[in-house]
């Protein structure tokens, strides 16, 4: 079997593609990867259009049996090729995009999928997502990222060093003047941005993590990703303590715009004991790892979740999480392995939408939950190493029932299957829609 | 006994300080005046100064006399001979008890707690703020909990909402009035033409994609661009006319005539007021309704940014669109009778406020026997139950700045607000104004009567004699019904 892969992001120069639009998909690509392998002889494309349907030409004259899996969202998915196309997606919101904005029949979602008759995505929220609008017998796999078995390597090994060598940008809230970035100064200097600290080169080279650290990997361009409220319930929970350290790992290729801001919403809580790091570093994986060991928490406090690979990577590999139960957490997040935090919906947009519309709903994260949860993971993390020790081993398992390769593996093989037996008989599987959607 | 009253604002300075800070302490003074004057002899100050010479008056007569200053403590009159009380709205769970604000370095009265030292009591609106005000006072600091008053309602019990006969109601009243049916809504237009959004687009989409499996492409039909209807049955030579098609100005104010019907639900705030959270109240509105032709909104807005509150109304609005539902904004000022039509009109009143003092609108409307939809969070603990409204869900403690410091630093707390809660009560709601007629009475007279036995006349007069003057008789309760003005006065509270 051929499977033909693409992705819009070049895996070249990785630093200068985060934050992009589908840089992420990337990720997600390289971890999928293995589990294809295995499956078949995988191939990426690069340009979809010129080499996808050539190769499943040449497969046919051979009698192979070949599929084109883009990783992409299904309006960015090529959907006029002769070879049997599945996006593999994800998404996070209640409701599938089911419009036509813009003036582009691509921007519903139902369409292109309607035509492409299958799907992979995330988890079984999505899956459910796209029932809702697709019908029940509508073929979609949850699949996500495999990335368990990887990240076993770190798990149960010796701690490492508590130091953590960085080459990039630290900006460390308690050796920050946090006073030149308050409103009034952000606002004077608007529409720039006011400069970052003078002495944030001075911290390069080794960061102390001693401690309870709190690790939150995100593009804080990203609004569900929700920076203010998780950086103003550390400081309110952590007000007095010290050896609390929040340490936020920038993905993005340029947040020099933001971090003025985010240190304003320290010094919007007043002062506060604990410490918070900004990290703008691209980490080779010796670092990142050394990151991940030195974390006592994952940290999400995310409004929407397709799967969400940094939390998968540290639990898979026993750091036990501080996050809510919602969207795609639901298939892996639970009080065994998780400080759950409280939320409830509020109404949102679709991502992509450029008007902005008002057309799914997403999560309102509780704050005082989120303070609270904070308090009880830092006292457990101090005071029941016990309980500390099973939430970890709870991570380990609940990620390896939700993204293990022992699980994946048979369930992509047995989708990808059917996919071909249905393409071999011409069928395009397109059950009908569900009645009552629009 | 003599009761000298006074507020920074007077009635002759009303009309230039609507919607500014403070303002709405002349109203709390309006309200309390005609319930202290069955206690004793009121005077209104223009001048806090003239109560010292009025104390003296007394002093020499033997007559006991008070000032009672209705302004934020921290605008208390001190340093007077006559015994001062602040009688004060909050909506806190602390209170500011330190100089910690640059703004307020000048003037010592910012910590709170010195005002109160000084004045030796207080008056506050809730129990909330009692709690505020004893966690830094101490529990045994004298202080109490009198709402503002309010006179047993006049109109007769309702038995169902007005606005559910089946030929509506048409009401005529004289405002700025805009109507999501009159805004053309287009929520394409949030779309600038050149804008790339990455999806690609082939012309032959629209053959393919114009019909898969039974999904047509046309567009949702819109409901928001419409004239049928908006006014009621043509009269061409009523001066009152339907709303005017609106743009990005407030509309002018004319004689307006509105056709309502179906479920009316209302909210007299001021949008600014970021607490007030109008944001929540109006787009859980439009999604619990976008399918419902017969649910209107009313947002009767004040406060001085009215211009932005419009634009900021069509943009929310626009995202939503298209929708079946109508959203109709009232801008500014309107008459007695106007408003005492619009709470005719209002099959319930909602509130989505973070935190509040009271909510005099919120009270009002309950008084005249309007169920509520409302979070029972700050001082409306003290009246907001199952029994009269359709709870929100809020949280406390999320982070807020003290209102009047220098907004840069969270030092206080308010609630987080649950919305899809908040979408839960509408649609419930909406179903009990529909097929519930008895819980729906039921609810309108029990609104009525835990509003008298919140705020009623005779309750606070009672709470006022016994903070006040308890070593005086208190008057014969003969004031119920007798203090006709009062509800025409509070009917002008914004």
């Amino acid at each position: 079997m051929i499977l033909l892969v693409h992705t819009s992001t070049s895996a070249d120069n990785i630093p200068q593609q985060l934050g992009r639009p589908e840089y992420s998909y990337r990720f997600v690509l390289r971890e999928f990867m293995p589990l294809l392998k295995q499956l078949g002889t995988v191939v990426e494309v690069a340009d979809p259009a010129d080499e996808v349907d050539p190769i499943y030409r040449d497969c046919l004259a051979r009698g192979e049996s070949c599929l084109f899996l883009c990783f992409l969202p299904p309006n960015k998915t090529p959907i006029n090729l002769d070879c049997p196309t599945i996006p593999v997606f994800a998404w996070e919101f209640e409701t599938l995009p089911n419009e036509a904005f813009g003036g582009k029949p691509r921007n519903d979602w139902r369409r292109i999928l309607a035509k492409l008759g299958s799907a992979i995505t995330h988890s079984s929220y999505t899956v459910e997502c796209v029932h809702a609008q697709l019908g029940n017998d509508f073929p979609v796999a949850s699949i996500p990222a495999p990335l368990w078995d990887r990240m076993q390597a770190l798990h149960n090994t010796p701690s490492p060093s508590r130091a953590l060598t960085v080459n990039g940008l630290v900006v460390d809230s308690t050796r920050t003047d946090l006073s030149a970035y308050c409103k009034s100064k952000l606002l004077a200097a608007a529409p720039d941005a006011l400069p970052l600290p003078p002495n944030f080169h001075e911290y390069q080279g080794s960061i102390n993590l001693d401690g309870v650290v709190y690790t939150a990997v995100l593009n804080p361009y990203d609004a569900r990703k929700d920076w203010p409220q998780m950086i103003n319930a550390f400081c309110e929970a952590f007000r007095n303590t010290p050896d609390a350290t929040l340490l936020i790992k920038l993905t993005h290729h340029d947040p020099a715009d933001l971090i003025p801001e985010m240190l304003e919403a320290i010094y919007t809580m007043g002062p506060s004991a604990c410490r918070v790091l900004l990290v703008h570093a691209y980490l080779e994986e010796t670092q990142y790892n050394a990151l991940l060991r030195n974390t006592t928490y994952a940290l999400s406090v995310s409004r929407g979740e397709g799967q969400c690979l940094p939390l998968m990577e540290y639990m898979s590999a026993g750091v036990p999480a501080v996050a809510c139960r919602h969207t795609s957490m639901l298939d892996y997040i639970d009080d065994d392995c998780a400080f759950v935090i409280d939320s409830s919906l509020q109404i949102g947009a679709w991502p992509h939408d450029q008007r902005q519309a008002y057309r799914t709903l997403r999560q309102r994260v509780h704050y005082q939950s989120l303070v609270n949860a904070y308090r009880c993971s830092y006292y457990v993390a101090r005071h029941e190493p016990e309980v500390y020790r099973s939430m970890s081993e709870a991570a380990v398992g609940s990620l390896k029932r939700y993204c293990s390769n022992a699980v994946l593996l048979p369930r992509l093989r047995q989708f990808l299957e059917e996919r071909i037996s249905s393409s071999s008989t011409g069928e395009k599987s397109t059950p009908s829609l569900s009645a009552g959607a629009t | 006994m003599k009761f000298l009253l006074y507020a920074q604002v007077d009635r002759n300075s009303i009309g230039e300080h609507l919607g500014a800070a403070d303002y709405s302490y002349f109203f709390l003074l309006r309200a309390f005046a005609p319930v202290l004057a069955e206690l004793g002899e009121v005077i209104e100050l223009s001048d806090s100064q003239q109560a010292d010479v009025i104390h003296g008056q007394c002093t020499q007569r033997g007559e006991r006399c008070v000032l009672l200053s209705f302004a934020p403590p921290h605008k208390t009159p001190l340093g007077l001979t006559c015994p001062t009380v602040p009688v004060f709205a909050w909506e806190y769970p602390e209170i500011p008890e330190r100089i910690e604000e640059a703004c307020w370095r000048d003037d010592p009265r910012h910590d709170w707690r010195y005002v109160f030292s000084t004045t030796g009591r207080a008056i506050c609106l809730s129990t909330h703020t009692v709690e505020a005000v004893r966690r830094s006072m101490g529990r045994t600091y004298p202080i109490a909990a009198i709402p503002s008053p309010i006179a047993p309602s006049l109109t007769p019990p309702r038995t169902h909402p007005a606005s559910l006969l089946p030929e509506g109601i048409t009401w005529r009243l004289n405002a700025a009035v805009s109507d999501s049916y009159r805004m053309g809504l287009n929520v394409d237009a949030m779309l600038h033409p050149e804008t790339q959004d990455g999806t690609p687009f082939d012309p032959s989409d629209l053959r393919d994609f114009s019909e898969v499996n039974g999904l047509s492409l046309e567009k949702a039909p819109v409901h928001s661009l419409r004239y049928m209807d908006v006014g009621g049955s043509s009269l061409e030579d009523d001066p009152y006319q339907p709303p005017l098609a609106c743009d990005w100005n407030v509309p002018p104010s004319m004689p307006v005539r509105l056709h309502l019907h179906g479920v009316v639900y209302t909210s007299v705030l001021t949008a600014s007021s970021g607490r007030k959270n109008w944001e929540d109240l109006v787009t859980a509105f439009c999604w619990a309704f976008r399918d419902t032709e017969d649910a209107t909104l009313i947002l009767k807005l004040t406060g001085r940014d009215l211009p932005h509150n419009h634009r900021h109304l069509l943009m929310m609005l626009t995202k939503h669109a298209p929708f079946k539902c109508r959203v109709i904004a009232i801008y500014g000022y309107v008459s007695d009778d106007d408003y005492a039509a619009l709470v005719g009109a209002s099959t319930f009143y909602v509130n989505a406020s973070l935190c509040e003092g009271q909510c005099l609108p919120l009270v009002e409307f309950l008084n005249e026997g309007v169920p509520a939809i409302a979070p029972d969070n700050t001082a409306m603990a003290d009246y907001i139950s199952d029994d009269i409204a359709f709870v929100v869900k809020s949280y406390p403690g999320t982070p807020t700045m003290w209102p009047h410091g220098d907004h840069e630093i969270n030092r206080t707390s308010y609630c987080q607000l649950d919305w899809g809660s908040l979408v839960e009560a509408y649609r419930r709601s909406y179903s009990v104004a529909h097929q519930d007629p008895g819980l729906y009475r039921q609810m309108a007279h029990c609104a009525r009567q835990t509003i008298q036995d919140y705020c009623g006349n005779d309750i606070v007069t009672t709470a006022l004699h016994t903070f006040l003057c308890p070593e005086l008789p208190l008057p014969m309760q003969a004031t119920s019904g007798a203090v006709v003005s009062d509800s025409r006065l509070l009917a002008a509270t914004p």
